[in-house]
């Protein structure tokens, strides 16, 4: 019994050791392109990819360096396939972590892009997509970057430091799939383009692509994107801006947005729609430029209730134009009828399109201003 | 033969696990989209009388399983003709959950590895835990319930991050119809199908409940499905939740905390492999001591591996891709299995009900000595 | 890949087989050896790519004549 024991442990032994590593087959780091980004832009008929490969060099000192290759095919996976031409290795695009997807190919219709990425396994769906608003998107991508090696990485880190900045909405690969799957809900994407400063080309990620159904429309600017995130209810930071005029003395004011909270009421009424806009604000007064004070008593008051106006006013006029230049319901005003006013969302979704035209909208914004930073006062200015 | 008998609180936890089994992973109740919930709470209401029925049918006959009973309330070749049928139906649910595991491992984790390694692996280790018997899954079962319930529940709290209760609402937007096909199918798969355990299981009349333990495993397990359930809603939405085949594993990767906790969806993994090896090692231990009873063999065990043998290759053989499988899982199932969970349980519990009648009045049956 | 097939089959029936034997238990023997003879030659027609027939055609079909085209989700 003992020995026919350890044969059969040996066996196993044997065996296991074998599954140990979990794997089939392996692949060597070595073997990978490792793709931190690609662009997708249109080449006549096909589609033209920009890749940029990170390579790290180990050695002294880990030495992190890009390459870009560009390739053209019938479809996405067929111009991705078709690297293996030019590069020795087979790209690998679990780190990757921005897509920019050109003018064009967003105009025609980002349903192939969109459906290569989420079917194939490897790109995350944490993966962030960008939308060029002039030029190629390859040139973005060929960019040398400026704080880190990695202009791909560089492009994800300032899409979520727009937390603070606000004038981008970042998002990722299965929020704006979702988005587009959403009835009552179109979707954007923030955008991305190139400026000169000083002779230097750096991108600049601000404002947003306007997307219907799956077809770019339109662009809105950077401030316009802050609204759009404001009514959205994604704000989580940035700066609210004015100027406070007192006679001829100009003074300029900065609030910083500490929290932010939107809430969309529909009403249904007479068969009419109109729709609640309820922001709620608190902010931190950062600048008081000039020797006026509007920290305290009346002109407080009076600042806050000028920003308040010019909210509501952004707000208003935002909606405006989306619902007549673009016929684009950006906001979600479609999604937040059907989950308030169910009933009434099943009457009018067939016609939606046309209704949305005509939703009267209401704005109340609040902005509690909760502390004016370090100083309680003006600069004193004695002589 | 020796007694094989498990504590209550191991059947409850091996019938949670087995409940959790494939349903963690493929997801149910999409068709009721964002009332997925209600038709999971529904689903339950309609397994509790079923349970009923399949403890009942333990209980009045303590120490004895499925085969025994049947030997006993149709007599020998009418028993074995039931248990055929029976033993075909838990046999093939073996290979059909062997065969979502194989698929789930191969889109998600190996599409270069052939596809008997994962099938291989699993059902050797299946094999053997099968071979050891109830009690060796009872025990097993108790232990990995708590590192499975952990995982679980921390990675859905990692998850609210990216939830958004809007996606719950508006409740009975399609009205109560979907809800209510759905919860049949939900009933369907997973919870009729615990009658399986009253095969596996011997209870002892005095230490053990089985109603206790069918009602609060399903609880248990139902605490967790409806947890991963809505955790998948509010994140992903019923929209998306459609468009993937495993909704759970896309769910998780989205997880990205401060950039260094992400890509866990190997958490999904493991809870799939676990409660799937529960399942499949259950199926193949009904499905072995039905093989017993059939041929009058005597030991289940030494016919346990030539069926998981048999049972692996039909997991293969059983769809030609994931699609069918898809397919079959969400539409024909529910049919299909309805006469094996509910009309032939049904049928036997009333013969057994009679004929408990007509022994002694104190209810308890004499049976026949094993042979 | 065959030859790994072959060698868990083998394995299996060593293990079984030989207590088996020694007892003397030809009932079981007999069933033991249909089924795994079964299951084996189905590996090895998979693994030469024959398509084996598939319950779940037949069965779809089955259950489709009674219920009538079944919802796809």
């Amino acid at each position: 019994m003992k020995r026919r024991k350890i044969w059969i442990l040996l066996l196993c032994y044997l065996l296991i050791s074998s599954v140990l590593s979990g794997c089939w087959n392996y692949r060597e780091v070595e073997s990978f392109a490792i793709i931190s980004g690609f662009a997708v832009d249109k080449k006549d008929e096909n589609y033209l990819l920009t890749f940029e490969i990170v390579n790290v060099e180990s050695g002294k000192d880990t030495v992190i360096s890009t390459k870009h290759v560009t390739s053209e095919g019938t479809t996405v996976f067929d111009a991705v396939r078709k690297t293996i031409k030019m590069v020795g290795k087979r790209l690998y695009f679990s780190h990757a972590e921005v897509v920019i997807l050109s003018k064009e190919v967003a105009e025609e219709g980002i349903v192939p892009i969109l459906d290569w990425v989420a079917r194939d396994a490897e790109p995350r769906s944490t993966l962030h997509y960008l939308v060029s608003k002039e030029g190629p998107a390859g040139e973005i991508l060929e960019q040398q970057s400026m704080t880190s090696d990695v202009l791909a990485y560089e492009l994800s880190d300032m899409l979520k430091a727009q937390r603070s900045l606000s004038n981008a909405l970042d998002t990722e690969e299965w929020q704006f799939m979702r988005d587009m799957a959403t009835k009552g809900l179109s979707a954007t994407l923030p955008t991305v383009r190139l400026t000169n400063d000083d002779n230097k080309v750096l991108p600049e990620i601000s404002g947003a692509a306007i997307f219907k159904e799956d077809k770019l429309v339109g662009f809105i600017d950077g401030e316009d994107t802050m609204t759009m995130m404001f009514i959205k209810d994604e704000i989580k930071g940035g700066l609210l801006v004015n100027k406070e005029y007192k006679g001829d003395s100009v003074t300029n004011m900065s609030l910083e947005i500490l929290t932010s909270k939107t809430k969309l009421k529909p009403r249904y009424a007479d068969n009419k729609i109109t729709m609640e806009i309820v922001t709620e604000t608190n902010v931190a007064i950062d600048e008081n430029g000039g020797r006026d004070n509007y920290l305290e008593g009346e002109a407080l008051a009076k600042l806050k209730s000028d920003f308040e106006t010019m909210l509501q006013d952004n707000i208003r006029n935002l909606v405006k134009s989306m619902q007549e230049e673009y016929d684009c319901d950006t906001f979600g005003f479609g999604r937040a009828i059907k989950i308030k006013l169910p009933r009434v969302w099943k009457q009018i979704e067939p016609q939606w399109s046309e209704v949305y035209k005509t939703v009267e909208v209401e704005v109340h914004s609040t902005i509690n201003i909760r502390n004016t930073s370090f100083e309680s006062k003006p600069v004193k200015v004695g002589d | 033969m020796r007694m094989e008998i498990i504590s209550n609180r191991q059947g409850i936890t091996l019938i949670a696990l087995f409940i959790m089994g494939s349903t963690l992973v493929l997801g149910i109740g999409a068709d009721a989209k964002q009332d997925a919930w209600l038709a999971i709470l529904l689903a339950v209401l309609l397994a509790v009388p079923m349970m009923a029925i399949y403890a009942r049918l333990l209980s009045l006959y303590p120490e004895k399983n499925l085969y025994d009973i049947l030997d006993t309330v149709f007599g020998k070749l009418f028993g074995r003709l039931v248990a055929l049928l029976f033993t075909w139906y838990v046999f093939h649910l073996g290979a059909m959950v062997l065969r979502n595991f194989q698929e789930f491992i191969k889109v998600v984790a190996f599409p270069e590895t052939p596809e008997f390694v994962p099938i291989m692996l699993m059902g050797i280790l299946c094999i053997w835990a099968a071979k050891e018997g109830v009690e060796l899954l009872g025990r097993w079962s108790q232990f990995i319930m708590i590192i499975l319930s952990a995982i679980i529940v921390i990675v859905v709290l990692l998850c609210m991050k990216d939830a958004d209760f809007d996606n719950l609402r508006p409740v009975l937007y399609n009205g109560v119809g979907p809800v209510i096909s759905s919860a049949f199918g939900i009933f369907s798969f997973p919870y009729a199908e615990t009658f399986v355990f009253t095969a596996v299981f011997t209870f002892s009349k005095v230490r053990n409940s089985p109603l206790k333990v069918y009602l609060k495993g399903l609880i248990l397990g139902t605490v967790f499905v409806l947890l991963v359930s809505l955790r998948n809603l509010l994140v992903l939405g019923p929209d998306l939740i459609e468009q993937v085949y495993f909704p759970s594993y896309a769910v998780v990767g989205i997880v990205n905390i401060g950039d260094f906790l992400q890509r866990i969806e190997v958490t999904v993994a493991v809870v799939f492999l676990f409660s799937g090896f529960a399942k499949i090692s259950v199926c193949l231990l009904a499905a072995s001591k039905g093989v017993d009873y059939i041929f009058g063999l005597g030991n289940y065990r030494q016919i346990v591996a030539p069926v998981g043998l048999l049972m692996m290759v039909s997991s293969h053989i059983i769809y030609q891709s994931i699609m069918e499988m898809q397919e079959w899982a969400f539409d024909i199932y529910k049919y299909y299995a309805f006469p094996f969970q509910v009309l032939l349980p049904v049928v036997i519990w009333i013969a057994a009900e009679l004929k408990a009648k007509r022994a002694k009045p104190d209810g308890s049956v004499r049976h026949p000595p094993r042979v | 890949m065959p030859i790994l097939c072959t060698m868990v089959y083998i394995s299996f029936a060593l293990i079984d087989l030989i207590p088996i034997v020694r007892n003397k238990r030809w009932k079981v023997l007999a069933v033991y050896a249909v089924l795994i003879l079964a299951s084996y030659t189905f590996s090895m027609l998979t693994e030469q790519g024959i398509q084996l027939p598939s319950p779940a055609g037949p069965l779809k079909d089955l259950v489709t004549s009674i219920v009538g085209i079944p919802k796809t989700s």
